[in-house]
């Protein structure tokens, strides 16, 4: 009964999915609406999970004095604080919009600008003519590159934008679909294992 | 009956019963694609030949990475990606997860498994604890190293770059929907020397997994991968009904170009002058 | 030669932080090419009726700030000026409330009144569940209230808007970073069934997959990443950080380029040594 009954909830909303996206009545009664809701509940219920995991992972750090404890501690104040915070004056309170904009926004931009220090060592090292195709790899990579920025057209006249252009539309599209479609085959198929039960190693053990 | 159920302002049903236009052909599809599926299942189930799957090279890549964690005495990292449990790559990632903490747990290998949506960590942790019982070794689990870092996109990633910093592990698995945060890992990674493993759908990640892993799996082998792992027939009948559908599209496309050439203006004319 | 292969990272990180910072504290000026698809972007929107409604769809938030919230402002400037109005709203938490402020400046210099010629509706819960439900009513979709929880009623710009459909807007402008986003709430939800045309404006990470929707006609045209909304800003003739950013963006490129060069001069250097 552990997997005969999530198979069968599965089942059930999978024929539901397929009821509310495809057919007229399902949208009419909203049958999407419904299960994307109960998804929602049940995900804002979750949340109170997470918050068990984190909360016992940290307080076990700090009671068994771990290394790098103090961090543990941190964790634990600025989850608890901003959540009694934003239960006190709602997230767009002063207090709790002034940690947003000036400790949050700045510590997420900092680490999506490391980007930009991994992409340069990362194409240093993987752009090398090892072979005929990395070659063509290499070339196509540096004429995309200084095509869609300005000093390309600085250096080699605005032919290389088009060149880039049309690496970008046209061979690069194909193949793109390529994946897409084979991509979407996968998902489909593995969609239709979930629903007829092949599928459960997320119901926890082997298939 | 419909009639009278449709409201001033709701489009009337695509044929008597669809919603919209792009439903009918998505439904066509759909059906047809479950009928390839329930063909080859029941070839499988009556013992009857089904095509060959072709051996996926990065799968043999786990049994290398996790080996080479075991022989240097140091943890394996695990992530499934940041979307939710209702993604269908973050379901493949678990049948991959599976297989990996079997292997941890036959080689008496740490696994850390992290996770960025709370409802990957809920299954994360069962799919983890079952693979430790079926390898005989429930007592090596460990529920601490299960862990739900932050379901902020760079928050997490700073969380996982932490956990790479204190903890070293040897090998970084990763394999899921990622977006930005796939080129963090990996990157941290390599400059730590571990052996890695990367798969996701999300197109716009493959090469920077493919440029900075040691085995990537592309696009549709992570859906594969579980079926492959399962060694079933039945669910490798699947794998080879997306191969036929394949075919199908590709037909399609061909035959949709040449209509589409013929259909243009004057092409006997363009062709003549040339 | 050897060494060239093996440069020490630190060092590629720093040359890239001095380039990155020292180009914005004094830009060379780089001139900046109009591309086809800013271009197309920027004539569609100056073809709409003045006085036409436009969905700004705020689908981003801060990480994604450096790209798509100069479009947005761009956009803002290009709609107010034509004296289009303006209904902002979005899946992203946050992302409505980031670009509030600026919207607000933006108003004020063409003196739009909120509520009058723009509103913020705010973030709203539920992903393509409020979507949906904002294709039907929008009044429900968002609880009666906007960003600020005052009623929707007190509007006048509400009177004349109803629901996301072609009934009632012209146009919706996504600005997407991801999920939820163009491709799986947009148009499954707003362009399949309704035919309300869309133009996307996003990050150049998502340029490649959301240009298959441009060349299918699912959307109308596109602002592509950060030089897309460089060329915006140019076009409607508002400077902002796009621009500003487009040198960093080029000496970057440039100094990966040498990189590459350098790394294969050593990389066929010790091979033939090795032979």
């Amino acid at each position: 009964m552990r997997k005969e009954v999530p198979m069968i909830i599965t089942a059930l909303s999978a024929l539901a999915a397929v009821f509310g996206n495809f057919f007229w009545l399902g949208h009419h009664w909203g049958v999407m609406d419904l299960l994307d809701n109960w998804f929602n509940r049940s995900f804002a219920f979750a949340a109170l999970i997470g918050v068990i995991n984190l909360s016992i992972i940290h307080i076990n750090a700090i009671r068994r004095r771990k290394e790098n404890w103090v961090y543990s501690l941190i964790l634990l104040i600025a989850m608890y604080g901003y959540a009694i915070l934003g239960l006190i004056q709602t997230t767009d309170g002063p207090q709790a919009s002034w940690i947003y904009n000036n400790v949050l926004t700045p510590l997420d931009s900092t680490v999506f600008a490391l980007l930009a220090f991994y992409i340069t060592s990362a194409s240093y090292r993987a752009f090398r003519a090892r072979t005929v195709e990395a070659t063509v790899l290499l070339v196509t990579a540096i004429v995309v590159m200084l095509g869609v920025a300005p000093i390309g057209a600085v250096l080699f006249t605005d032919k290389i934008s088009s060149l880039a252009q049309w690496l970008l539309n046209y061979a690069n599209a194909g193949t793109y679909r390529a994946f897409s479609i084979a991509g979407s085959l996968g998902a489909m198929a593995t969609a239709l294992r979930i629903t007829l039960g092949l599928e459960r190693a997320h119901l926890g053990g082997a298939q | 009956m419909l009639g009278l159920l449709l409201a001033a302002d709701e489009p009337a049903p695509v044929l008597g019963i669809f919603w919209a236009d792009a439903t009918v052909a998505a439904f066509v599809a759909t059906v047809l694609f479950a009928l390839m599926v329930w063909y080859l299942i029941a070839r499988a189930r009556s013992g009857l030949k089904i095509p060959e799957v072709r051996k996926l090279p990065g799968l043999d890549a786990f049994d290398e990475a996790i080996g080479r964690a075991t022989e240097m005495g140091r943890p394996v990292h695990y992530s499934p990606g940041i979307s939710a449990v209702s993604s269908t790559q973050t379901i493949a990632s678990f049948g991959i997860l599976g297989h990996v903490a079997k292997l941890c747990a036959k080689y008496d290998t740490r696994l850390i498994q992290t996770n960025a949506d709370i409802t990957t960590y809920g299954v994360a942790e069962e799919v983890i604890r079952q693979a430790y019982l079926e390898a005989g070794r429930p007592d090596a689990f460990n529920a601490e190293d299960v862990r739900f870092l932050s379901d902020w996109q760079f928050g997490y990633a700073s969380g996982v770059l932490g956990i790479f910093q204190r903890e070293k592990p040897a090998a970084n698995i990763c394999i899921g929907a990622f977006w930005a945060e796939a080129l963090l890992f990996m990157e941290a990674g390599v400059n730590q020397g571990m052996i890695q493993v990367a798969g996701t759908a999300n197109n716009a990640q493959l090469p920077f997994f493919v440029a900075t892993a040691d085995y990537a799996l592309i696009a549709e082998e992570i859906y594969a991968a579980s079926a492959y792992l399962s060694k079933e027939p039945v669910m490798l009948g699947t794998v080879v009904a997306e191969d036929w559908a394949r075919i199908i599209v590709f037909a399609l496309i061909i035959v949709g170009t040449i209509l589409s050439f013929f259909q243009q203006k004057n092409w006997l004319g363009g062709i003549l002058k040339k | 030669m050897e060494a060239l292969m093996n440069i020490d990272r630190r060092w590629l990180f720093l040359v890239v932080f001095v380039i990155v910072f020292g180009i914005l504290i004094h830009p060379i000026g780089l001139p900046i090419v109009i591309g086809p698809d800013a271009q197309k972007a920027y004539d569609y929107v100056q073809g709409l009726p003045a006085g036409s409604v436009v969905w700004l769809g705020i689908e981003f938030n801060q990480s994604s700030k450096g790209e798509l919230l100069p479009m947005v402002l761009a956009v803002a400037n290009q709609l107010f000026k034509n004296n289009d109005k303006i209904v902002v709203s979005g899946m992203w938490q946050y992302g409505t409330e980031l670009v509030q402020p600026y919207i607000e400046n933006i108003a004020q210099k063409y003196g739009k009144q909120y509520g009058v010629d723009w509103i913020n509706l705010g973030w709203r819960p539920g992903n393509a569940t409020f979507l949906h439900q904002a294709t039907q009513d929008l009044n429900a979709a968002c609880a009666g209230v906007d960003h600020t929880g005052q009623p929707l009623s007190s509007f006048p710009i509400m009177q004349s808007v109803k629901a996301l459909t072609p009934d009632y807007f012209k146009l919706a402008i996504v600005f997407d970073a991801g999920t939820p986003g163009l491709p799986d709430a947009y148009i499954p939800i707003v362009y399949e069934p309704l035919h309300l045309p869309l133009l996307d404006g996003t990050i150049q990470m998502s340029v490649q997959e959301n240009k298959n929707y441009l060349q299918a006609g699912q959307i109308v045209a596109m602002i592509p990443g950060s030089a897309g909304a460089a060329q915006y800003e140019k076009l409607v003739g508002v400077p902002g950080q796009a621009l500003a950013s487009q040198d960093p963006l080029s000496l970057g490129a440039l100094f990966v380029t040498l990189l590459v060069i350098l790394g294969n001069i050593g990389y066929f250097a010790t091979r033939g040594k090795k032979a």
